[in-house]
């Protein structure tokens, strides 16, 4: 399943940039994020928590971050995250790009997620729904800090 | 944490010691070793697990076995008395609604419940009663003609 | 891609449930107060036991309410309304005389779930608690303008259905609270209410469902209130304000009601999956609601609107 999603806020590229690739301050705006530790020069450890109707789920994740590029504010993360109680995981890979223009950043997202497992019985509506719930709380708080 | 249950299976009683959260079809296969009643999806859709309480139809996938003591539980086996078939199972195999197997115990129960409710069913009865129970041999032609022959005996 | 290990496996057996089985309401509203937090109550189970048996959920008891006769109460009130204990089975409804006789719109919701044996064990309270934004008789209930009643130790509430579903199964239900009866106003005179379900084969869910109530003023023809739930149209059942402010007040004409299922398609937030796209449901619900309205008004007596 893809996920496009895209935000603007009003500060230059460069600060964004630095904002996103500070992972461990990025993380503490992706609701339910927790125990980030870095494990590698660009690898980290996180858990996830999300409630999708009864259903608890903690993702123990891990966190590449690839394919930087600077000169053009462009990245890759990979996420793979796994619930070992319920059996169940996701796969992402996250591919950003921003553009600056009047010292306002908008930053684009493309996702493409896999969902394993028995998360997977949702439906790709209701993960999407809620990975768009999600990143708008991401985005509120990164606007927060940023401005 | 096991618990002591008391079932009463095709008219007798029978005591088992399951977790407290067992379902039903697993007490009935594993511990009473009565596999007549299938296990397919486990979630209520295929129908295969359908077993009689206090006459009617239910899904034992869907029913924990603690809550059924106390009730009279019909399995397929039980509906074969004394070595006699019920009319619905000579009806099957005589009509060719039996094809490869799986889901006729769960078709047959389901419509032992319904010639027991009404003796004299419409075919378009018999289908909306049938229609928890999927056939995936998708001969349901044969299935409908066996309950409505057997509704005429 | 990075790896993960083996994302279909578990860590650890999950531990049995308790099952308490309390025989008085007040018995399960104090077990409920003692465990709610870790605790599921047990209606029917024909939701609850897929998601145990799949592992989604561990909970640490399981209360079930088969053995509390008061819940499983149905039974008209003085006043012509109808109380529905939250233990009454689907297969009750769809085939109790009062039901279809006064309530059809509930009969039919009751009808079109799932299977027959699903609807021996399956309850109405459970359904509701279930909140799935894809069951049927929320939007029977939205129309025939429910109550839900919720107690706890110690007390009661009671809310407008449609003010019960929060989010995606995510019921506005407290862990110490049960929901104990849906309770349905009299039928108003001049009144009519129907359920019609749309989907693609006749054990799922529904890709759409409409429930319309309509009252007509002692004109006959336009319309003092009106009342729309919608399920398979969003992440919860809604009720659909939008078409029905359309409708009150105004000459219930061909043309006006088309208008309302227009505004009931433009404001509901359905999803897209496998089943139907956005696109699609949006659709249906338009269609939908045309159809439940005329079925609805036909079922009024005396009015000359249909």
């Amino acid at each position: 399943m893809r996920l496009e999603q895209e935000f603007q806020v009003a500060v230059p590229a460069d600060r964004v940039w630095a904002f996103l690739l500070d992972v461990p301050t990025m993380a503490a705006c992706i609701p339910g994020a927790s125990n980030v530790t870095q494990t590698g020069d660009n690898s980290y450890d996180a858990v996830v928590k999300t409630k999708i109707g009864p259903v608890t789920a903690n993702f123990g994740c891990k966190i590449v971050v690839l394919d930087l590029n600077e000169a053009t504010h462009s990245g890759a993360v990979e996420v793979s995250g796994r619930d070992g109680r319920i059996g169940g995981g996701v796969k992402a890979r996250m591919d950003m790009t921003m553009t600056e223009a009047a010292g306002e950043t908008s930053v684009r997202i493309v996702t493409d997620v896999d969902v394993l497992g028995k998360i997977g019985q949702y439906g790709h509506g209701m993960i999407a729904k809620r990975a768009d719930a999600m990143f708008d709380d991401f985005v509120a708080c990164a606007r927060a800090r940023l401005t | 944490m096991n618990q002591r249950m008391k079932l009463t299976v095709n008219g007798k009683d029978r005591r088992v010691t399951a977790r407290p959260d067992a379902y039903l079809i697993d007490v009935l296969r594993d511990d009473l070793a009565l596999t007549g009643t299938k296990y397919a999806c486990g979630m209520g859709e295929c129908g295969a697990c359908t077993v009689l309480l206090d006459g009617e139809p239910v899904f034992s996938c869907l029913t924990l076995a603690i809550e059924t003591q106390g009730r009279a539980i019909t399995t397929i086996e039980g509906l074969t008395r004394d070595g006699v078939q019920d009319p619905l199972q000579q009806a099957f195999a005589d009509r060719g609604g039996v094809q490869c197997g799986f889901c006729t115990p769960g078709m047959i129960l389901s419509a032992r419940a319904l010639l027991d409710e009404q003796p004299h069913p419409t075919e378009a009865e018999v289908r909306r009663a049938l229609s928890g129970n999927l056939c995936r041999c998708t001969g349901y032609a044969k299935i409908v003609e066996s309950v409505l022959t057997a509704a005429e005996e | 891609m990075a790896e993960v290990d083996d994302a279909f496996g578990f860590d650890e057996p999950i531990q049995p449930a308790a099952y308490l089985g309390p025989t008085s309401l007040d018995d399960a509203l104090a077990l409920l107060a003692e465990h709610g937090d870790e605790a599921k109550v047990l209606a029917g189970g024909q939701s609850l036991l897929v998601f145990l048996r799949q592992g989604l959920l561990a909970p640490s008891h399981l209360i079930g309410l088969r053995g509390i006769a008061e819940l499983r109460r149905l039974e008209a009130t003085p006043d012509g309304g109808l109380t529905v204990g939250a233990m009454v089975t689907q297969h009750t409804l769809e085939t109790s005389p009062l039901v279809q006789a006064r309530f059809p719109a509930l009969a039919d919701a009751a009808a079109v779930i799932a299977s027959p044996p699903v609807r021996r064990q399956g309850t109405l309270g459970g359904n509701l608690c279930h909140a799935d934004p894809t069951g049927d008789p929320p939007a029977a209930l939205i129309a025939l303008g429910a109550d839900v009643e919720i107690a706890r130790a110690g007390g009661s509430r009671r809310l407008p259905v449609e003010d019960l579903f929060r989010d995606y199964m995510d019921p506005a239900i407290e862990a110490d609270e049960l929901l104990v009866a849906i309770h349905v106003p009299p039928p108003a005179p001049r009144s009519g209410v129907a359920y019609l379900k749309y989907r693609l084969r006749g054990v799922d869910t529904a890709l759409v469902g409409v429930g319309f109530g309509a009252t007509l003023a002692e004109d006959g023809a336009t319309c003092a209130d009106v009342r729309i739930g919608l399920v398979g149209a969003g992440t919860t059942p809604l009720r659909a304000t939008e078409a029905e402010a359309v409708l009150r007040g105004a000459p219930l004409t061909d043309e006006r009601l088309a208008a309302a299922a227009r505004a009931a398609a433009h404001e509901c937030a359905p999803l897209s999956d496998t089943e139907a796209s956005e696109w699609y449901r949006r659709e249906m619900v338009e269609v939908f609601v045309r159809r439940a309205a005329q079925v609805a008004l036909r079922r009024i007596d005396g009015g000359n609107a249909a």
